[in-house]
Formats: structure tokens, sequence, C-alpha cells
């Protein structure tokens, strides 16, 4: 990075620091620092919605899945404008009328304090393993563009956003994310324009989209019926929902979001503005990454864009095998260029047939030069012994930024990585420093002041961000970590969207049936990642039906009425 | 037996800031993601013909 992009980089996240904490100046009661004294207007909230769910390592890694495996990954947001409508016509004036810190304040409010400290538990475990995580991964990366080693750099970060996490609060919070999405508005809207404007000179952006929909990498809506493939259209719409339902609905790190709303109306359009902007942004997103895709068709990249695993495969160790592969990439990429070229000059001359036979050579080209990457990354993989250390598609969008982008835009693109994660981990922070003064600390202690509620919520801020940063240093060095908490992650999800639907929408249900359906519910969902090879995208759908079943016919446990919802 | 409600801030149903209910806001983000996803296909469709 130039002079120029460090002074961008310290100025944007600066100011935006600076700013949320002048906002967040008058923190000084548990209302105001926890809940914003609910005057928190519309615009702030969407914008602090979409940047918790935007960290870093999505940033980065979506535009690699762009330019890797196309645009599909889009249809995992067709069912978040569904999941928006039910949440705002259900759960939002729900927890308004209920008056709530957090959503598992509501539980014991509607069933009882056990199945509220149950479900406090299961956040607390799945989003503190989450939040250990959303450190390291963007140090994993960032460690290569500043040079610093992975734990100075969660370090750091983890210590910039908790030192303003814990001051100001979620008002800190909420105005540094809505400026830290507007950055990466920004950011995302500028590399589209870069990347357009660094084809080559008689390449137009019509040309970028027909070679990147002939190499299949504007696939954003694939109809096909298959239940192993992870993004179509209806995967997007039934799981991506359930998902939305469950994350944005019963994740304390979302819900705190939206329940400083000054009114239900705020806090519904804060949701709604999120359902509709979220699928053009990653449409967006993708878009970029596919043209960087087309951009790599006329510029030679390296082999492999992770330099780690590019060293490994030049080393004197594996040298001879890699050679034959190099030739081979060689070639590859040289017949790609010509065959887009052959293309692109049989499109402008109107040559049908042409188009045809070109169409093809251009598929197979790009095909052989997927194969050889294949090849270079099982040949890294052996050299360094780590399978997982080879994410290739994570470096790809980095490698293109910090090469070709002008002095400057570099700076305000690493300010948008940078505050993607920020976002993200500030967020968790805050919400799970909220609900462990809430829900646990606040009824063990019950005769504290107002006072000292607030500086136990600034003591757990720390304390759940000096956690985050020693889980980093653990995720640092085991790659396949990130997987392993995603899938930990989602098999608590399932059981807290479960209980959510028995209190918003089963009035008969009582508190032992939602607590034993929670338990069961999590059981079945331990027993599907133990002894079946179902996809843990669908624990979610599984978890929640299991509750709600199990609760439904343990209904006879509650000899006194149900609480109305 | 009712839930406790914030007196300071009721959770009565305002009308949203357009269209007039709810209803028709929902019905709207409804038509918007059909809408969406049809463009998609149709932007799909013309460049990998």
């Amino acid at each position: 990075m130039t002079t120029l992009d460090w002074i961008v980089l310290v100025l944007t996240l600066g100011g935006i620091i600076i700013y949320g904490l002048y906002k967040s100046r008058n923190a000084t009661t548990v209302e105001n620092y926890l809940r914003a004294g609910r005057q928190m207007p519309w615009y702030a909230m969407a914008l602090s919605i979409m940047a918790t769910q935007a960290s870093a390592i999505t940033f980065i890694s979506t535009t690699g899945q762009g330019y890797v495996d196309g645009m599909r990954f889009v249809q995992f947001y067709f069912g978040l404008p569904i999941a928006m409508i039910l949440l705002s016509a259900t759960a939002v004036p729900i927890f308004h009328r209920a008056n709530v810190y957090t959503a598992y304040e509501y539980l014991e409010q509607r069933f009882d304090g056990k199945t509220r400290s149950l479900v406090s538990l299961l956040f607390l475990v799945s989003r503190g393993l989450g939040v250990g995580v959303a450190l390291s991964a963007p140090a994993i990366v960032l460690a290569i563009i500043f040079g610093w080693s992975d734990a100075v750099t969660s370090i750091v970060v983890g210590t910039v956003v908790v030192a303003y996490t814990a001051i100001g609060g979620v008002q800190a919070v909420t105005w540094t994310d809505f400026q830290q999405m507007l950055i990466m508005f920004a950011g995302i809207v500028f590399a589209f324009f870069l990347v357009v404007w660094l084809m080559p000179a008689d390449v137009s952006l019509f040309d970028a989209l027909t070679l990147a929909g002939a190499a299949g990498r504007l696939n954003a809506v694939t109809t096909t019926v298959d239940w192993n493939d992870r993004y179509n259209l209806w995967s997007g719409l039934l799981g991506g929902m359930f998902l939305a339902l469950a994350y944005f609905g019963t994740d304390q790190s979302q819900v705190q979001r939206y329940l400083q709303g000054k009114n239900v109306t705020h806090s519904r359009i804060s949701l709604l503005f999120n359902g509709v902007v979220k699928i053009p942004f990653q449409f967006i997103i993708l878009l970029v990454g596919a043209l960087v895709f087309i951009f790599f068709t006329f510029e030679k990249p390296p082999l492999l864009f992770q330099p780690v695993a590019m060293q490994a495969i030049e080393s004197a160790a594996v040298e001879q095998r890699y050679a034959p592969i190099r030739d081979r990439y060689d070639q590859a990429h040289a017949s790609r260029e010509q065959a887009a070229r052959a293309l692109l000059d049989a499109q402008r001359a109107g040559d049908d047939a042409g188009q045809s036979t070109a169409r093809e050579r251009y598929q197979q080209a790009v095909g052989e030069v997927m194969a050889v990457r294949r090849d270079a990354s099982a040949l890294a993989a052996e050299a360094t012994g780590d399978a997982n250390s080879v994410n290739d598609t994570n470096y790809i969008f980095l490698h293109f930024v910090t090469r070709y982008m002008p002095a400057g835009i570099v700076g305000l693109l690493m300010a948008a990585i940078l505050a993607a994660a920020m976002s993200t981990i500030s967020a968790e922070v805050n919400s799970l420093a909220t609900v462990t003064v809430i829900d646990v600390y606040r009824r063990i202690k019950t005769n504290g002041s107002d006072n000292h509620y607030l500086w136990a919520s600034r003591f757990f801020t720390l304390f759940w961000g000096a956690y985050a940063v020693v889980i980093a240093q653990y995720a640092t060095n085991m790659g396949a970590l990130i997987e392993v908490v995603n899938r930990l992650g989602s098999l608590f999800y399932g059981g807290m969207l479960g209980v959510f639907v028995l209190a918003f929408y089963m009035r008969g249900i009582g508190s032992n049936a939602a607590f034993w359906g929670v338990i069961l519910g999590e059981a079945a969902i331990f027993c599907c990642y133990f002894f079946t090879g179902i996809s843990f995208l669908w624990y979610n759908v599984i978890g929640c039906l299991v509750v709600v079943g199990s609760a439904w016919l343990l209904r006879g446990l509650d000899r006194k009425p149900a609480l109305p919802v | 037996m009712s839930l406790p409600t914030d007196p300071a801030h009721p959770a009565h149903e305002d009308p949203p800031p357009f269209l007039g209910t709810w209803s028709r806001v929902y019905a709207a983000v409804g038509v918007y993601l059909a809408l969406l996803i049809l463009l998609f296909a149709l932007f799909r469709g013309v460049f990998e013909q």
C-alpha cells in the first residue's frame, strides 16, 4: 500500500470511529447504552443490520466466489425478503410490546425463566465461538496485505473495535455500522467501475458480460431441483428463508439492531430495507468477481492467488512436478485469451456459426485453466502438508485490488474490507455483553443500581472482546475451524427458531412443553450431525420442526394455561 | 394476563409512510422479489445464449 492508501485508510476508519463515539456521547444509562433509548431512526438500523451481516471474509470471498463459481450464490438470499416480511409482521410488534432488551428476555415473559436461560446459553455458546472466527478470518487475509502476523492483526483490530464498543455501547456500534456500510457500498461501486475501466480498450462491458456468460459466470438463477446443490432457486427460497428467520429473528446480534427503533414502524422499515437492498448488493459483489474473471482472461494472473500456496509449489521440493503444470497453465491461458477474442470477433461480425464454434472453444479453454488450477492447488496442499491451507478463493479480489487499483482506491477498498470486519465484530461483542448482563448477571445480582449495570455492561464487552481475541489466535492456526464453527452455529439455530415459533404462533404451548421441545429439537440436530450425512443447511428446518412437533405432543405437561402471545 | 407494555413506546400499528397499509408494503416487497428473480433469469439468458 502507498502512503496515500494509508492516509485514506486511517482517515476513513478513524473518522468513522470518532463519529460513532460522538453520536453515543449520551450512553450514560443502561437504557441508552444497550438500547439507544429506543430513539434510533430506521436508516441507521437498516444499514447496521446489513453491516452486521456483511463480514470481511464475506466481502472478500464473495467476489472470489463470483470468479470461481459464478453468480449462483446470490440465490442464497432469495428467502431473505420473505423472512423480513414475516418478522416485520410478527416479531417486531411483539418485541416492542414486550419492551425487552434481548430476544430471550421475552421468552421468560412468554414461557418461564428456565426456557430463557436455556436459549440464552445456546446463543452465548454459538455466538461466542462465532465472534472469535469473525475476528480471525480477516486477520488471516489482512496479515498478507499489511505484512503483520495473524496474531498482531487480530489484536489490533480487536482492540480498536472493543474500545469503541465498550465506550459507546449500542449507539457507537450502530452509528459506526451505518458509516461502515456506506464505505462498503462506495467500495464495491468503485470496484465495479474500475474493473470495467481496466479491461482492454477493445473490450466493452457488453463484451465482458458476453464472455462471462459464455464461461458460466452469470448463473444468477438456476432452477434445477437438486438437494445436493446448495445454491439454486428452491434452496434459496426455502433454506435461505429459514436461515434468515433464525438469524434475524432469534440472534441477539441482529435483534438488538431493530430493538433500538423509535417505534414499530421504524423497526419494520429497517428490516424491509434490508430485504430489498441485500440481494442487489450481493449481486453487484458477485458481478465484480465475474468481471475480475474476465479481466484475468486478458491479463495473466498467477497460477494460484494465495502467496503461501504459490511459494509452496515453486519450492525446490516439488519443483519437478510444478514445471509441467506451469507449462500447461501458460498454454491454457494463451488459448483462453485467443478463444475469447475469436468469440468477440465472431459476435461483432454477426457470424452465428463462427460464434457457436468460438464459444465452444472458449468454454473448453476455461475448463482447461480451471483444471490446471485444481492440479496446482492439489500440489500446494501436498507441499504444505495441509489441504485446508489452500483457500485460493479468498485471495483473488485482494490480489486484483492491490496489484491493479490506483493509489487511494486501494486504501478505500481496504477500509471497506476492514469496516466489514469491524461492523460484524462490534455488533457480536455488544450483543454477547447485553445477553450476559440482562439474561444472566442481572438475574443473579438483582439489587444493583443502573450505574452498576452500565459498568457491568462495559466490563462484559471487554470480557467478550478479550475472549474473541484469544479464540482468534487458535482459529488462525486451524483453517478448517472456520467451517467447523459455521457448522456448529447451525447446530443451534434450529432449536432457537423453533422456540420463537412456539412463542409467536402457538398460544396453547406452555413453558414445560417449550423447554423440552428445545431439548428434543437440539437432540435431533445433534443426531443428524453425528449419525447422518444431511447437509447442515437443513438443520435449521429439522430442528425447528422437531421443537414445534415435540412441544405440541408434550403440551399436556403444562397444567396452567399458557400465557398469551 | 397480558405482556407488560412500555407506555413511552406504544406498540400500536402505525400506518407505513407509503402505500397506506402494511399488507400493501409486504405485497410490494413480494412483487419486487419476483421481479428481481425474473430480471436475473433474463440477465443470464441474454448473455448465456
